[in-house]
């Protein structure tokens, strides 16, 4: 009896000297609390109330902002353009870094250059990057223009961004062009982790080109390859300053992503509350892609 | 060594693909590079021009006169360094926790830290800009600075917690039983053995707060207040782009952290790979 008092005694007094490590946790937890946790839950009353344009709150429980929000005439263009964006970007950008991964990790001429130039779009914001795309598919003055008249490869300057689709292919086109750097030193940092020996045996055994790849590569890349799909998912699905830059909806509303819409929802038509609607629909979407991943992550684990 | 067709057909395409992948990623950098010393009446021509027809080297003297890209960058400057500064501090004692000790609760705030990396500040800027109008935090640099080191705590912790599960437990213990406290142990043993952890996170943060746009667009209205990212954009008038200070701008507003990575490049792409297959 006296024993289990007693050690009741000290399993309470090390609890307590646990708990001590919330101090040191302190200061992490306040600023994703005041500043993370907050604004998340901000969303959500906003919301589910009537906003006024001064952006009062005046009235909780009510679904008018999603009413709003689905009445609106773009919005299932917003969430297909979401899709096609999130999925073309990353599914072309795991391709081509793939590739270039494999490119940078063989031994070539000039390969210290090429590698410090997939450093340099990190030193350059994305607004930077996407005002000279801006100009440079510019219908009038741009340099694409003026550069594909002077090789003789056109006739006339073509309005790339005149049309929705012909605007939304080029920005995902720059989408692809800011993704592929990070992606790809991902990537090169899994290569490298690849032990030589896998290699020197398929040599021995007359592996092709084609077999190592397909057979060694591949499947050993794999556990980097997913965490860069996810990890880029949610960067793409998140990217703002592009079309915020170069169109901005335009024409028509028709080439905004969620993101890009959410800000002009709020921004520039004053209508917070259908902004923090579509934010909660943006939730639900990632929620989705999380749930459909860990799926297939457990197939594939169970196969 | 004779090489087969097939090795020469891959070398012309390795070095085909490297070439133009490069050429892709410098094609932006170039355009505004030409352009940021071509006058007005050669950017505007139509067609478009691709060098400038005389090179204004003095459009760079100029650019300084007549916007004040003085305070933008310092601006910028105040976000990124101490929007850095508050992150690390922070996330050191947070990310020593969460990798040296045992408490209630660890699992769920594992979990809660990798979930906040979801939640990109873009998807919820109605809630954000409401909370920092309540906190008086509107058209306020500090209010950036906040967010800038909220919004990449939970990545930083999460790299230092790495970083500390790393470094063996035996020096600390010795420093322990020799009387150091928890604290200066940590400070005088674990601290310097964590230094290239802890830089890359500062390096990462601090590049992310000088490329801020996000946020500064929707809380930064005070034109005395705009960061460099800002201050590109307000050249986007309603009445066209005044693209002769966007280049310019632009081109000098990647020399900071050109100069940091020229000093630093060894060391990041160790830091990052390490970090990017870990997260």
């Amino acid at each position: 009896m006296e024993n289990e008092a007693k050690l009741a005694r000290r399993l309470r007094r090390e609890r307590v000297r646990q708990m001590r490590a919330y101090l040191w946790l302190a200061p992490m937890l306040l600023l994703l609390l005041v500043f993370v946790l907050r604004p998340v839950i901000e969303v959500f009353r906003v919301a589910f109330s009537t906003v006024t344009a001064a952006n009062l709150v005046r009235q909780f429980g009510t679904l008018d902002n999603f009413r709003y929000l689905f009445a609106q005439k773009e919005f299932p263009r917003v969430m297909t353009n979401t899709v096609i964006w999130t999925v073309a970007i990353v599914a072309l950008s795991v391709l081509l870094s793939l590739i270039a991964a494999l490119v940078l990790n063989e031994t070539f001429k000039g390969r210290a250059f090429h590698r410090t130039v997939l450093l340099l779009p990190w030193a350059t914001s994305l607004l930077v990057t996407s005002a000279a795309w801006k100009y440079i598919l510019d219908y009038h003055y741009g340099a694409l223009n003026a550069l594909l008249l002077r090789l003789g490869l056109i006739k006339s300057s073509i309005n790339f961004l005149g049309s929705a689709g012909s605007a939304f292919t080029w920005m995902i086109v720059v989408g692809i062009i800011v993704t592929i750097p990070f992606m790809t030193f991902t990537l090169l940092s899994g290569l490298q982790s690849i032990s030589h020996d896998f290699y020197e045996a398929a040599v021995i055994d007359g592996a092709s080109f084609w077999d190592k790849l397909f057979r060694i590569t591949l499947p050993l890349l794999r556990p980097a390859i997913n965490v860069t799909i996810v990890l880029n998912v949610i960067y793409v699905f998140n990217s703002f300053a592009i079309i915020n830059t170069i169109t901005n909806g335009a024409p028509a509303n028709k080439t905004h992503t969620i993101t890009t819409y959410l800000y002009t929802l709020a921004f520039q038509k004053q209508k917070y509350g259908a902004s923090a609607a579509l934010s909660l629909v943006s939730f639900v979407v990632l929620a989705v892609f999380a749930v459909l991943y860990m799926r297939t992550q457990m197939k594939e684990d169970n196969a | 060594m004779k090489h087969s067709k097939g090795y020469r057909l891959g070398r012309v395409v390795l070095y085909l693909f490297a070439w133009l992948m490069s050429l892709f990623i410098l094609y932006p950098y170039l355009v505004m590079l030409l352009n940021s010393f071509k006058d007005l009446d050669t950017m505007f021509r139509i067609p478009g021009t691709l060098l400038p027809e005389i090179w204004h080297w003095e459009n760079y003297v100029n650019i300084w006169k007549d916007v004040p890209l003085l305070t933008y960058f310092r601006n910028s400057a105040v976000v990124a360094v101490f929007g850095t500064l508050l992150c690390i501090v922070c996330a050191i004692p947070g990310g020593y926790a969460l990798a040296r000790m045992q408490f209630p609760g660890k699992k769920t705030l594992m979990s809660l830290v990798v979930m906040t990396q979801m939640f990109s500040p873009v998807v919820m800027m109605v809630g954000i800009y409401r909370v920092m109008s309540a906190y008086g935090l509107v058209n306020s640099l500090t209010g950036i600075v906040l967010l800038v080191a909220a919004f990449n705590q939970a990545f930083a912790v999460w790299l230092l917690q790495g970083t500390f599960a790393t470094i063996s437990h035996e020096l600390e213990e010795a420093a322990r039983i020799d009387g150091c406290s928890r604290l200066s142990a940590m400070i005088r043993i674990v601290l310097p053995l964590a230094a290239p952890g802890i830089v890359t996170a500062m390096t990462f943060v601090f590049i992310s707060g000088w490329n801020e746009y996000m946020l500064s667009l929707i809380l930064i209205g005070d034109a005395n207040l705009r960061t460099i990212n800002l201050g590109i954009r307000a050249f986007f008038g309603y009445t066209g782009t005044e693209w002769w200070y966007v280049f310019g701008a632009s081109i000098l507003s990647t020399l900071p952290i050109l100069a940091f990575f020229g000093i630093l490049q060894r060391h990041l792409t160790g830091g990052l790979t390490a970090g990017g297959v870990k997260g």
